[in-house]
């Protein structure tokens, strides 16, 4: 008999390192629902957005193709607060697509309810910028060029106009690929994007793929990204190493003056970016591996700014870099004065761990998701944390999903994703990743209902028909902790 | 009077084919969608057509958006051809046609009457072998990096650099040389043929065939399928005239899958061939005769 378990237990939850998650209670839900319960798709690199004009308003991504091959690609939307997930087909994409879309990271306006978003689309893999009037409506395509990587939005409302910004590593930018597109007013009926150059420096040809961008209300804008300094290995061959500079710019007119990004001047060389970390080493992965968990690995970045009125200057940021004995090690660091000093000292690192997402609530509590291998050989397992601080000296440790990291055997790379996503709408956090399906209790130590059918007593996920055993696979996993 | 299922470029993108019986007009199965003059439920008397997924439909209760116009009856049994809609805690498609379901429409449905998930394989098949510019059956004889692309990379990396754009979502192409056994379309007549294709996993080109030496069967083969800008962007080189690709997943088709792909490719040449006879088709035919006698 298909069992589905609702188990979130907040009297479980696993408080570590001091700091409680006071008052919390956390949900986690497998996102997959109940019509797809055959599905084994490798569901990775997740993200979500709240809509904070109507925060029971959810919609998540994923590298999850429409079932049925249409033109849209789906979402996963929730209309109740992240209790039910549905699919709905809204991303332009091909007839006949397994795949739905390439990368995919989507924001609502905070007021409003339009959403925004960046893909790299099926098939071309050009990177489009997208609006959609609400979460239910099919996204319109506002502008499309190629050669491009790893679209990541954010979007702010403010005096009835949407900020948009999209992070982007733009080859035709080349040698400085890391580039942000900004539009002052994504509501008017062609918004037109401008494609801000971020790095100032030369590069080892380019950028690495991750450009954050983050907004605060009164108009200071930041964005982080890897400065690409150096190479050494190969690509193809899987041995790539790259040095490189950890990178905060500021803009404090919303990126809209006429030379954006430069507010922020690093005293060593003059130039505008703050040098966080420098000539430090990741690895850039073709491909995961068993003593990488099979994910590959290519570096990680998350920034978030303090929201609230007058915090501007409250930014924290984590980013990651390959030292002995870690195969990537998260650090979490500070900056009080608008990006121009960051302590030398982490406030929080995370040895073997990658995937980091910062948030920050509505009184300032920092939120990191990341995802940790630990163990060895067949043992390994993918650990997914939310650590939780409220000041980032102490950090409370919900564990959310722990489970084996040899299976299922990734379908392609990234098993887990090139990242996950966090954010905050008032005091609550919102949050998403992708692991291992497998129902068992003991991999969800928090507790978590599953839409789909499955069989905790026996550990089997199991068909629509309630009896035929399904294998298991990647999904996306949705959390929520009240703050 | 029930519409026959449109033609065209709709009827194309219905890939879940079902014959079911409706249960109630004006209704649903989902609290996300409201009922209206265009809903319906139908329960799914057997698949015809269907990915995977959804392969197991038959005996549930679905919604089925009827297309504008579109009228049904309650207790009439059709045939539907389909495109997804809501995925929920119940399923609800649109609709793209329906027809009668008689006997032999339902038996003339599906190209594998059992198998709703071959039977989308093989029209899959059919409407790549329709667009492919060569198709060949024969065995791949080595498979190798692309000649200028590997003097790149050895060079630039004597150097301590990199010749190539640094994205995860580059093909890293291969080229596999094909031994011709026959031509089943294309004008073109060689003994071998040369086909590019991806050979990384990333989540992009993972489908794409992966060519190994050795493997033997249908390769359907097009020219051109990435635009020059999009190669330059992936790759060191552009693809050259007359280069093949390879990157849909039903680019390659085992033996057995010859004479479909035969007329799907006859039908789209501008004249059509008669029924391959060669050496490759023999040795589809004597397996198949093989396997209804049981061995293999």
């Amino acid at each position: 008999m298909a069992a589905r378990r609702r188990s979130s237990r907040a009297g479980r939850r696993i408080a570590r390192g001091g700091a409680k998650l006071a008052g919390g209670q956390v949900l986690v839900i497998n996102m997959v629902p109940r019509s797809l319960s055959s599905e084994t798709n490798q569901d990775s690199e997740p993200s979500i957005t709240v809509n904070p004009a109507r925060p029971r308003e959810i919609v998540g991504t994923a590298f999850t193709g429409d079932p049925m091959g249409g033109p849209l690609a789906p979402v996963y939307l929730s209309s109740d607060g992240g209790n039910t997930w549905r699919l709905n087909s809204v991303v332009p994409s091909r007839a006949g697509s397994a795949l739905g879309t390439g990368d995919i990271s989507l924001a609502f306006g905070t007021t409003g309810h339009r959403l925004y978003g960046g893909i790299l689309r099926d098939p071309s893999f050009n990177f489009e910028t997208l609006r959609g009037t609400n979460a239910m409506a099919a996204m319109q395509t506002l502008a499309s060029r190629p050669d491009n990587d790893q679209p990541f939005t954010h979007a702010i409302s403010k005096s009835g106009r949407d900020r948009v910004y999209i992070g982007n590593n733009d080859f035709q930018a080349g040698p400085q690929t890391a580039t942000v597109d900004i539009t002052a007013n994504g509501r008017v009926a062609n918004p037109a994007f401008r494609s801000i150059r971020i790095e100032p420096r030369a590069t080892a040809g380019q950028d690495g793929p991750q450009i954050r961008p983050v907004a605060h209300p009164d108009g200071t804008a930041y964005a982080a990204y890897y400065g690409w300094r150096a190479q050494s290995g190969s690509f193809p061959g899987n041995t790539l190493v790259v040095t490189t500079d950890v990178v905060v710019v500021r803009d404090d007119p919303a990126g809209l003056g006429a030379n954006p990004f430069r507010s922020l001047v690093e005293p060593s060389d003059g130039l505008p970016g703050r040098l966080v970390a420098r000539n430090v080493r990741i690895p850039f992965n073709r491909n995961g591996s068993s003593s990488t968990g099979q994910q590959r690995l290519g570096g990680t970045l998350s920034m978030a700014v303090d929201r609230r009125p007058g915090r501007s200057g409250t930014v924290y940021l984590a980013w990651a870099d390959q030292a002995p004995g870690s195969i990537l090690t998260i650090h979490v660091r500070c900056s009080t004065d608008r990006g121009v000093t960051w302590p030398a000292a982490d406030l929080l690192t995370v040895l073997n761990a990658t995937n980091a997402a910062l948030a920050i609530n509505s009184v300032g509590a920092i939120g990191l998701l990341c995802q940790q291998l630990t163990g060895t050989g067949a043992t390994r397992r993918w650990v997914t944390h939310f650590r939780l601080s409220s000041n980032g000296a102490s950090w409370a440790d919900l564990v959310l999903c722990t489970a084996p990291a040899s299976t299922p055997a990734k379908t392609f790379d990234p098993y887990l994703g090139d990242y996950d996503h966090l954010v905050a709408v008032g005091r609550d956090f919102y949050g998403i990743f992708s692991a291992n399906n497998t129902p068992d209790q003991a991999n969800f130590p928090n507790g978590v209902v599953y839409q789909r059918n499955a069989d905790f007593a026996t550990r089997r996920l199991l068909a629509l028909d309630g009896t035929t055993p399904v294998a298991p696979s990647i999904d996306p996993f949705f959390f929520k902790v009240k703050g | 009077m029930t519409p026959a299922p449109r033609p065209g470029a709709l009827a194309a993108q219905a890939r879940f084919v079902f014959q079911g019986t409706i249960k109630n007009v004006r209704a649903t199965t989902l609290k996300s969608v409201p009922a209206s003059a265009r809903t319906v439920v139908a329960r799914v008397d057997r698949v015809i057509q269907a990915p995977e997924t959804l392969s197991g439909y038959a005996g549930h209760d679905i919604t089925v958006e009827l297309a504008p116009g579109e009228r049904v009856r309650q207790g009439q049994t059709l045939i539907f051809q389909t495109t997804g809609w809501i995925f929920g805690d119940s399923l609800a498609v649109r609709s793209v046609g329906h027809e009668e379901a008689t006997t032999p429409k339902v038996a003339g449905a599906a190209v594998h009457p059992e198998d709703p998930v071959g039977s989308l394989q093989a029209r899959e098949a059919m409407t790549q072998a329709s667009q492919a510019d060569l198709i060949v059956t024969g065995r791949v004889r080595s498979v190798r990096v692309p000649n200028a692309e590997a003097q790149a990379r050895a060079k630039a990396m004597a150097a301590g650099s990199t010749a190539e754009r640094i994205s995860e979502h580059a093909p890293v192409w291969h080229e596999a040389v094909i031994d011709v056994d026959e031509t089943h379309k294309g004008a073109e007549r060689r003994k071998q043929v040369v086909v590019r294709f991806p050979s990384s996993t990333d989540v992009r080109w993972y489908q794409a065939p992966k060519f190994q030496a050795g493997q033997e069967g249908v390769f359907l083969l097009h020219k051109q399928q990435i635009s020059p800008t999009t190669a330059r962007a992936a790759a060191l080189t552009t693809l050259k005239a007359p280069e093949y690709t390879a990157l849909h997943p039903s680019d390659f088709q085992p033996l057995e899958r010859l004479p479909q792909i035969q007329l799907a490719a006859d039908a789209s040449a501008a004249e059509p061939k008669p029924p391959a006879t060669g050496t490759a088709a023999r040795r589809a035919r004597s397996r198949r005769r093989r396997r209804s006698k049981g061995g293999r």
